[in-house]
């Protein structure tokens, strides 16, 4: 259990010393909210700015109001769909571009902590973060398109799961959220999600790895990877998902509690800041996500390429 | 303890409380017997086959000799691909083309009068048969007309079938058309928008059914008795109804309620046992203040079928039955099952008793249904969060209304023969929501107490009457004294919006180099729509003040000038919301202090969301 404390605790210190990653990951996510929203606000202050009955949106939500706005705005609206869904194709690929660069930066960083490795990213700071982002973005953008049948492939085991369950104990009411029937359905959709996720992390670290490879060689080294050490790549996996859930959680509480209060001006500005702290921490988060893997590939691969080393390490890791 | 009476005393009691005025003769007058009928039909569960015969007695009530009866054969909608309702039909094409899906209805021999045999003389026309008669049948001569036929059920997809063992069973057996007053047929094919219409009449029905099969039905059950082969005949008697249904299943268990002197039975499948209290709750909630609203249930019997009448859901309406399947959504925060039971109930009073023509103006009755549905989900679960009340998100069920009439409010007007509408969807939004909005309009603008008069009389005077558009108009003007008839006609049978906007508004000191004295208020109001409908405008000032005015809103725009004390501040139009067709409230104020606390809220949520979104999008 160790090494994954380890390398869950490494993860932090390495986007902590990467800071400015979190500032582009942030600077990525409020820029392109602020294309998809700014439409919206002319929208909304057209309709509501000078409109008295507006008022009612301080206290909660109004139908009547929204109905309308959707009614007279049908043309506007259709055409904004239409750009949203445009947009948000080019935020996945921008993504898929940055993504080459906080993976790259977080690589050079825990291999440094690990085995004092000389930077594979030319350059420091910005600089190498944009080579990065640059160097890698064909095997990531690859890597994303495989990520779109193995999810396919997940969702395709999830429609044998619940038609077995189907079979077995009978169609239940999908309204009925509390019933352990919708649970377990929504559980195994997570876990399948989760991993799939990982799988795709690992994807990239040894795109990262073994660049001259082929992406099916790296493809079956990735796999053949998170089979070995199985408990260890789920064990951190879950560790990070069950911080983030109570964060999450946590998040949640507070910020009902501040919605509750928030007819005027300076609550809706506290709710706000509150909301841009959660983006912060999920940002930061991500990160963690990412560096806390490579930090524990680097970790194995570093003690496999030299046996007996730690060898603490190595057992607890093989079960023994 | 039980208190006997002399037969006497009970003879005098009947008589003497019967002839009281307004008592339950009077109450209750019988409907015209126009078209009665004697059936005996044999489900056949193996062939998926009705075998029936019957009798119409069917009395001549216009001014004019008949020389054709016109009778409806609806099941042959089903018999091809082509028939006028499927090709109207928007349904997946396995409906169209799967041979589980054909229904018919084989007319084997027709008798006439006292034994004379038409078989072979006979016109059908799809869902139409022509009986030419040998003597014309003169004003208030009635004739006997017997029919022996099968149908061939298809799997349920519109309102009639079976579904594994269950048998939904509605418009089912020929069927007498209306003889107009003058002299004319109102016999129209079945069309995929259109439901019914027929004359009232008195039912004899006796259904054979396999031995454990359990019948919900229209009318009252005077008998059960076993057959040696090993089925059973349950024997229903209804008066004063337009139609007989029924539905049949092996499965279905039983929950009865008595209501105020009605017994309430609710069908339910085993897997919606939990649900059946709640469903009996509903529909006591519902004749209770339908009763107290519109005037008394005319029946004794009430039938909730647990049962799906088609591949989209929903439910139907039928005299004394309605169908209703509980659904799955938590009830206490989506009440759909209270929704649906709620509109189907308030069938019972438009549809059953007021029974107006479907084919020709459907909004009569679905509009009512509709507009009652609201006013009772409004009495039972509050004006707020009625239907929906989800994590801070709360509709109305008048906001699904509005919404439904929003999805096309300009195809077609109300009024209109059914399948004349563009799609069913702008037969929805006009004949449904368009018509319950208008409702609500004329509520709102004449007060409850009036429109509970109104709608009362309404119901009084037109039961069993089959009321048309005009009747209604013109009992509005005589009940309330208010001339709705300039809305009426732009709403009921135009297709324009209803929509006024605050243009402008502003003060400026009367004398410009002066900081004393006061201002010249300005405030230009416009209709953007073509529905001209009185409006109240309420504006307020710095000080305070508060001045109303109305604007009849004939010309396109108004402009109300005056000298004020203070500045203007703000402008409303139909400050109490009391048009409810309105299509854009959001143009309908204007302030001078701009709402951007609203504004902000609205979008850092929006921000919020999308950041999320985004954070999403990039998780993979
Ligand atoms: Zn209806």
């Amino acid at each position: 259990m160790k090494h994954i404390l380890v390398s869950f605790m490494e993860g932090i210190k390495n986007v902590w010393a990467t800071k400015y990653l979190i500032g582009i990951m942030l600077i990525f996510k409020l820029v392109t909210s602020l294309i998809l929203g700014v439409p919206l606000y002319l929208m909304f202050s057209t309709s509501f700015a000078a409109n008295i009955k507006a008022s009612n949106f301080l206290t909660g939500f109004n139908p009547s109001l929204v109905i309308d706005f959707v009614y007279y705005w049908r043309r506007t609206l259709s055409i904004y769909v239409f750009m949203f869904i445009l947009t948000s194709i080019l935020i996945i690929i921008a993504y898929i571009f940055l993504s080459g660069g906080f993976w790259g930066v977080l690589r050079d960083q825990a291999k440094r902590r690990v085995k004092d490795t000389p930077t594979v990213t030319s350059g420091s700071g910005t600089e190498g973060f944009f080579a990065a982002c640059g160097k890698y973005f064909g095997g990531m953008f690859k890597i994303g398109l495989l990520m779109i049948p193995l999810y396919l492939f997940a969702f395709l085991i999830w429609l044998i799961f619940i038609a077995i369950l189907g079979m077995v104990v009978g169609e239940g009411s999908l309204w009925v959220l509390t019933s352990w029937r919708t649970i377990s359905k929504i559980l195994i959709a997570l876990i399948l999600y989760f991993c799939c996720n990982m799988l795709g992390d690992y994807l990239r670290i040894f795109m990262l790895e073994k660049e001259d490879d082929h992406i099916w060689v790296v493809i079956r080294k990735a796999f053949r990877f998170v089979w070995t050490n199985l408990s260890s790549t789920l064990c951190l996996y879950y560790l990070l998902s069950i911080i983030l859930v109570g964060v999450i959680l946590f998040y949640g509480g507070m910020y009902k509690l501040v919605s509750g209060i928030s007819p005027t001006g300076i609550f809706i500005f506290i709710a706000f800041l509150l909301q841009q702290l959660f983006v912060v921490f999920h940002s930061f988060y991500r990160l963690i996500f990412y560096s806390s893997q490579m930090s524990l590939y680097v970790r194995i691969s570093d003690r496999d390429d030299h046996p007996g080393e730690d060898l603490d390490f190595k057992m607890e890791m093989r079960g023994e | 303890m039980r208190l006997l009476l002399p037969s006497w005393l009970l003879v005098f009691i009947h008589t003497f409380i019967l002839t009281i005025p307004g008592f339950c003769q009077v109450e209750t007058p019988p409907a015209a017997c126009v078209a009665n009928y004697r059936i005996e039909v044999k489900l056949d569960t193996l062939g998926k086959k009705l075998q029936g015969y019957e009798t119409i007695t069917f009395v001549n009530t216009s001014a004019k000799p008949a020389d054709t009866l016109f009778l409806h054969l609806y099941p042959n909608a089903f018999q091809s691909d082509s028939t006028i309702f499927m090709k109207e039909s928007l349904l997946p094409e396995r409906f169209r083309r799967g041979k589980e899906y054909k229904g018919s209805i084989n007319i084997k021999q027709v008798e006439i009068g006292s034994g004379f045999d038409l078989t072979g003389c006979w016109i059908i026309d799809e869902t139409i048969m022509k009986l030419p008669l040998s003597q014309p049948l003169s004003p208030a001569e009635s004739v006997k007309i017997k029919i022996d036929f099968t149908v061939n059920l298809p799997q349920i997809f519109m309102r009639m079938g079976y579904s594994g063992k269950d048998y939904m069973i509605g418009q089912w057996f020929p069927k007498m058309a209306v003889l107009q007053n003058d002299g004319k047929w109102n016999a129209h094919q079945y069309h995929f928008n259109s439901e019914f219409f027929a004359d009232f009449g008195k039912y004899d029905v006796d259904i054979t059914v396999p031995a454990n099969y359990l019948i919900g039905a229209t009318g009252y059950l005077t008998e059960k008795r076993g057959n040696q082969d090993s089925t059973v005949t349950f024997v229903f008697q209804a008066e004063d109804v337009h139609d007989f249904v029924w539905v049949a299943s092996p499965d279905y268990l039983i929950s009865k309620r008595t209501v105020d002197g009605i017994e309430i039975d609710f069908l339910y499948k085993p897997e919606h046992a939990k649900a059946a209290s709640r469903i009996l709750d509903a529909a006591e909630f519902a004749l209770r203040y339908y009763d107290s609203s519109f005037g008394k249930y005319p029946y004794r019997k009430f039938t909730i079928a647990d049962i799906r009448i088609g591949w989209g859901g929903g439910a139907m309406e039928y005299p004394m039955l309605v169908t209703c399947v509980p659904s799955d959504f938590p009830p206490d925060i989506i009440r759909l099952d209270a929704m649906v039971l709620f509109h189907e109930i308030a069938h019972q009073w438009w549809y059953g008793v007021v029974a107006s023509n479907e084919f020709e103006e459907a909004w009569l009755d679905e509009g009512f249904a509709t507009y009652s549905e609201s006013k009772a989900m409004e009495e039972k679960f509050g004006t707020k969060a009625n239907l929906v009340d989800l994590w801070g998100i709360n509709i109305n069920d008048e906001n699904i209304n509005k919404l439904t009439y929003l999805l096309d409010p300009q195809s077609d007007p109300p009024v209109k023969n059914s399948w004349e509408f563009m799609d069913y969807l702008s037969y929805r939004a006009n004949v449904y929501s368009k018509a319950s909005l208008l409702l609500q309009t004329m509520g709102n603008y004449m007060g409850k107490e009036k429109m509970d008069e109104l709608l009362k009389g309404y119901f009084q005077r037109y039961r069993f009457k089959h009321p048309r558009t005009r009747d209604f108009t013109r009992l509005v003007l005589e009940m309330t004294g208010e001339d709705f008839d300039p809305v009426f006609e732009q709403v009921l049978f135009g297709t324009g919006l209803c929509d006024y906007e605050v243009a402008s508004i502003r003060s400026e000191p009367v004398k410009s180099d002066s900081t004393q004295g006061g201002f010249q208020t300005e405030v230009l109001l416009k209709r953007l729509g073509e529905v001209v409908i009185p409006v109240d405008i309420s504006m307020e000032f710095a000080s305070g003040e508060k001045i109303k005015q109305t604007w009849d809103g004939k010309e396109r725009w108004h402009r109300i000038e005056m000298e004020t004390d203070s500045k203007i501040k703000s402008a409303i139009i139909d400050p109490d919301d009391k048009i409810a067709l309105e299509v854009n409230i959001n143009n309908n104020s204007l302030t001078t202090e701009a709402e951007d606390s609203a504004v902000l809220k609205l979008f850092t949520q929006c921000f919020f969301g999308l950041e999320t979104f985004v954070h999403c999008i990039t998780s993979f």
